[in-house]
């Protein structure tokens, strides 16, 4: 349930639009939990946090209720829940921003999106000069 | 292993590895000590992610550290010793690699503006810079530096050639005009990265790749000092690299007034052992320099090998550093990502200014990553509308970095911590740092002429860092300006001069009290100057071999 949470939790932070992926599109949950496995704990705390501040305004858990009241709630979090939340809040564009590699080759079209297209090693096909 | 040699240089880094090459063409047997490791170009994984935002190449935080005690408000805290002490090279593996040389006026800061109150200025000794300029040019050549240092009204005189300028983007060309047109004088900034393929160092050119200043080179365009080194010495093997490494101690002979051996720890065995030498050279950085001497105690030195007048350690400059970032309008998307400074001004460099004598100067065109960049802001840096703008924006966004000089503090040292160790068992360092007021009021001096710059760019600048600091002018106050060191650029710890009791080694970088024992680092530095120090290390290592060889032969 709480793994559910997560899930619903990355898509709020990293939403899709138009044709760039959101952060489940793109392999980030997949990648919070591996890259950042270390992290969990304070992603459960958040979510748990999370859902207290839920039941608390509209007596539902977050997984119950609709996505404007989701919003709400996240920005609720990010003030009571600070710590944590910039964590998990760090650590999804961490995995959303960087190299496909680390979300099992999902959302490649990100950086060209962004227009960032570092040369990252082609060092068998750049030829020196003789 | 062979247990004496002609010289033992203690860490194998920008300045380690420069002194030992003209001492290895010369035939001494040399045996260099470092504490990392040897690592080729191909073998860094750069990405932003692993590389730069979890730094996962370098020294574990938690086991290579210091203490830092930098406020007066906020307890000393550990701070990780950083990515300078992973491998050979130091940190001109990941370095920006600007390759500046230090101004005329940095060479005679006390001649020019006197005593003043909470500051221990002094002067490099006389007519430095003329001796030290014939070994700017020889480092410049070694590098490969490119720039064009002519357009520089501040530039000291030279009789080097730099390589052609690096390829400068759109918004490149946007800066040198909006500079123009504030009477400013833009040139590009002579940096350790071939424009063009270099048969001196057999380097190839720049290809561009976005990852260049915090990371290593893979193409090895940029210079780091172990490819330097490698290639100069290829055909000697007079020479020892003995990595995983750390001294432990300096001894000197029983009379205390020579250095006679260093005592080595190989960091996986633990295994410890000494080598003999007549001549050491230190070269372990403005923080490990004077810890290893404060480490060094015997009888004879009982506060620290060489540490007479109780010197060793103190005038600790870090360079004051704070980045401007803003947005241009335009289409950047087409233009390849680029994190390299490319522009620079020194018109501020001496200021008119009664408020500081800190000398200044402005590096603009760096950009960030897409991780870094999307994790600046902090409140609201979440959901639809935040990540459009992201997308929207994040080729439009450059930054600016403001170089500021650091002034000399007798009270800003190095000494030992009394209670943590590090993973080898050594007492950490413990820094202790103050900024003068000076130091704040200059600082926010350049950030207001970057903000100049970029809204003469027509940019909206955004980041507004030194809202504190702004508070503190406005309040009058007398206490520290609110301003973290950044924690680069680590100089003045074991002064040069000519007076024993102001200094800690002579002109010829050679310890005042105890014979044999040099030191090439920037640990030497009487002033920090308003740019990036590397250069001016490797030239004065250099100067330093050259003067070894010089005394050995004219005996």
């Amino acid at each position: 349930m709480e793994v559910n949470d997560i899930k619903h939790l990355v898509d709020i932070i990293i939403p899709g639009f138009d044709d760039i992926p959101s952060g489940n599109e793109a392999g980030v949950f997949d990648f919070l939990n591996s890259y950042y496995r270390s992290n969990w704990n304070s992603y459960l705390t958040l979510i748990r946090g999370i859902n207290e501040l839920s039941e608390k305004k509209f007596g539902q858990k977050f997984s119950d209720i609709d996505l404007q009241k989701k919003i709400e709630i996240t920005t609720d979090a990010e003030s009571y829940l600070a710590d944590v939340f910039t964590i998990f809040r760090d650590d999804c564009f961490k995995g959303y921003f960087s190299h496909p590699k680390w979300r099992n080759g999902k959302g490649k079209i990100i950086w060209s999106k962004l227009g960032y297209q570092p040369i990252l090693s082609d060092i068998d096909n750049f030829k020196k000069p003789e | 292993m062979k247990k004496e040699f002609d010289i033992i240089i203690v860490g194998g880094g920008a300045s380690g590895l420069f002194a030992a090459i003209p001492l290895i063409e010369k035939g001494y047997s040399v045996v260099i000590i470092e504490k990392g490791k040897w690592r080729e170009a191909t073998q860094y994984d750069n990405d932003e992610l692993y590389t730069y935002i979890d730094q996962k190449d370098w020294p574990n935080p938690r086991e290579e550290f210091s203490v830092v005690d930098f406020s007066d408000i906020t307890p000393p805290f550990i701070h990780r010793m950083g990515q300078s002490y992973g491998y050979v090279g130091g940190g001109t593996i990941t370095y920006a690699g600007v390759s500046e040389r230090f101004r005329l006026s940095d060479f005679s800061k006390k001649s020019i503006y006197g005593s003043i109150s909470g500051l221990n200025l002094c002067d490099w000794p006389d007519k430095f810079y003329e001796e030290l300029e014939p070994y700017y040019s020889m480092a410049e050549k070694f590098i490969g530096v490119s720039g064009d240092h002519t357009l520089d009204p501040t530039s000291p005189p030279r009789n080097s050639k730099l390589l052609p300028p690096l390829t400068m983007h759109e918004i490149n060309h946007q800066m040198i005009n909006a500079a123009h047109k504030l009477n400013w004088n833009p040139y590009p900034i002579p940096v350790a990265i071939n424009s063009v393929y270099n048969p001196e160092n057999n380097r190839t050119w720049c290809v561009s790749s976005g990852l260049c200043s915090g990371y290593r080179c893979i193409w090895n365009s940029k210079a780091s000092a172990d490819e330097i080194f490698k290639h100069k010495v290829k055909e000697f093997s007079n020479y020892t690299v003995i990595t995983n490494h750390v001294v432990v101690s300096i001894e000197a002979d029983t009379t205390g007034n020579k250095v006679e051996s260093v005592t080595i720890k190989n960091r996986q065995t633990k295994a410890v052992e000494t080598i003999f030498s007549k001549r050491i050279i230190l070269a372990a950085g403005g923080v490990l320099s004077p810890s290893l001497l404060l480490m060094s105690k015997s009888k004879k030195h009982p506060n620290g090998l060489a540490n007479k007048n109780d010197l060793i350690g103190r005038n600790l400059m870090f360079h004051i550093e704070g980045q401007k970032g803003a947005y241009f309008s335009g289409d950047f998307k087409k233009e390849k990502f680029n994190n390299v400074k490319k522009v620079m001004v020194s018109n501020h460099y001496e200021s008119n200014n009664k408020e500081y004598i800190n000398h200044i100067t402005i590096q603009a065109g760096t950009k960030t990553g897409p991780i870094r960049f999307a994790t600046k802001k902090t409140k609201g840096g979440w959901g639809l509308s935040y990540l459009k703008n992201v997308f929207d924006n994040f080729m439009n966004y450059f930054e600016f970095q403001v170089m500021v000089e650091d002034l000399p503090n007798l009270e800003n040292r190095v000494t030992l911590d009394e209670l943590e160790k590090d993973v080898d068992g050594l007492p950490c360092s413990r820094i202790t740092h103050r900024y003068h007021k000076m130091d704040g009021l200059a600082l926010l001096k350049s950030f207001e002429l970057a903000e100049l710059w970029a809204k003469e760019m027509g940019g909206m600048t955004v980041t507004n860092t030194e809202v504190e600091l702004k508070k503190w002018k406005e309040e009058n106050s007398d206490s520290t300006p609110p301003w973290r060191p950044v924690g680069f650029h680590l100089m003045g710890t074991l002064r040069m001069g000519d007076d024993s009791t102001t200094s800690v080694v002579n002109r010829n970088c050679e310890s005042h009290f105890v014979k044999g024992l040099f030191v090439v680092d920037s640990s030497i530095f009487p002033t920090s100057a308003g740019v990036n120090p590397t250069l001016t290390i490797q030239a004065n290592a250099l100067r330093v071999a050259h003067k070894i060889i010089e005394t050995d032969g004219s005996k």
